[in-house]
């Protein structure tokens, strides 16, 4: 049997950044929950990776992954398999604190309803809209539209909390 | 329109600027131990009322044939419920798992979604209307027993009798606890589905 401990830790590495952030934004900024929820998505990485086939990218696969686990999150969080990681888990060490305009970046987008967060939270990481369109599972059109009234949305949360500042 | 431009470039230049987490490689094993640990609380979460509920049917066709086998016509038929309604319940929680495994974080969001929408929907009718029915049929089922186990035990069969009503009882209690809690995760699904849309 392969052991898939290097693929997966060479996952861990190159993606951790990017799933935190994005549990970040889902969880309105509020970092503990996004590091357990950021475990969560890691969880279910280990589990999925014997079907990972390599058809799309390891990244786009995460980004499924990570979108359906915070869907499934807000849910389970009241009624969740009992699991609790090691105390001494810790999953990495943070370098600097996020600059604090950017908090309110995160509560705004953490307004947003959440299928409308993951899609925007995907549009400033800059991935293909089709690519965005397979992973929510609607048409490339509807995406298309659907962006642009996240961001005027995303804007106007973005302008009252400058304005109540 | 260039300052929609440059608005959404200025906030993806700040996202992306705060990518600045590093992490480090030496959790991964405790994450595959959690992961692991998962795995097992899922088994036991698909497959433990399906050998809870085996075991309970292996043990009353233990019972009815080499304790008590029962003679009379009416006894029979309730033994016939009470264990034909278990199997019932035991074949649609197996059906129920297979829905379960097709539940899977690498499908779509909208898939995803979608599948865990069936299970519940499945759930819901397994543990409502379903559980009740069968729990009906059970007590007549019992109730048919009664006659010709009072022959042998006596009024003590009251005292049973009595128990049963008592576990019944608790038992639906929660079942209404358990829908209650399954029809709020079905609306919240149902919710998220309607944003995809």
């Amino acid at each position: 049997m392969i052991d898939q401990r290097p693929f997966f830790g060479s996952l861990y590495i190159d993606n951790h950044a990017m799933v935190r952030q994005m549990c970040l934004g889902f969880m309105k900024g509020d970092r503990d929950a996004a590091n357990d929820l950021t475990q969560e998505v890691f969880i279910s990485v280990w589990n999925a990776l014997g079907t990972f086939k390599g058809e799309s990218s390891a990244k786009t696969w995460i980004y499924r992954i990570t979108v359906n686990t915070c869907l499934q999150f807000l849910r389970k969080k009241s009624n969740r398999l009992n699991v609790s990681l090691p105390s001494t888990f810790d999953i990495g060490e943070e370098t600097t604190d996020p600059p604090d305009g950017n908090q309110a970046l995160y509560v705004a987008i953490g307004s947003l309803p959440e299928v409308d967060r993951l899609i925007i939270m995907m549009v400033l990481d800059e991935l293909d809209y089709d690519e965005i369109a397979r992973v929510v599972g609607i048409e490339n059109n509807n995406l298309r539209v659907r962006i642009h009234r996240i961001k005027k949305k995303l804007k106007e949360l973005l302008q009252n909390e400058q304005r109540y500042q | 329109m260039n300052n929609d431009i440059n608005d959404m470039n200025e906030l993806i230049r700040r996202w992306k600027q705060d990518r600045s987490l590093k992490p480090s490689p030496a959790p991964v094993d405790d994450l595959i131990k959690a992961a692991h640990e998962k795995r097992k609380s899922m088994l036991s979460f698909q497959y433990g009322n399906i050998i809870v509920l085996t075991i309970v049917v292996f043990a009353l066709v233990l019972f009815f044939l080499y304790l008590f086998p029962f003679q009379d016509t009416l006894s029979r038929a309730g033994v016939g419920l009470m264990i034909g309604g278990l199997l019932v319940r035991i074949a649609l929680e197996i059906q129920n798992a297979i829905r379960f495994r097709k539940i899977r974080s690498t499908n779509s969001a909208l898939e995803t979604t979608n599948r865990t929408i069936a299970f519940y929907r499945l759930r819901k009718v397994i543990h409502g209307p379903i559980t009740l029915t069968i729990l009906a049929l059970y007590t007549i089922g019992l109730g048919m027993l009664t006659p010709e186990f009072r022959i042998h035990v006596g009024d003590t069969i009251f005292v049973f009798d009595g128990l049963y009503a008592v576990a019944a009882i608790i038992l639906i209690w929660q079942i209404g606890k358990g829908i209650r809690k399954e029809m709020k995760d079905l609306e919240d699904l149902i919710a998220i589905r309607k944003q995809m849309e």
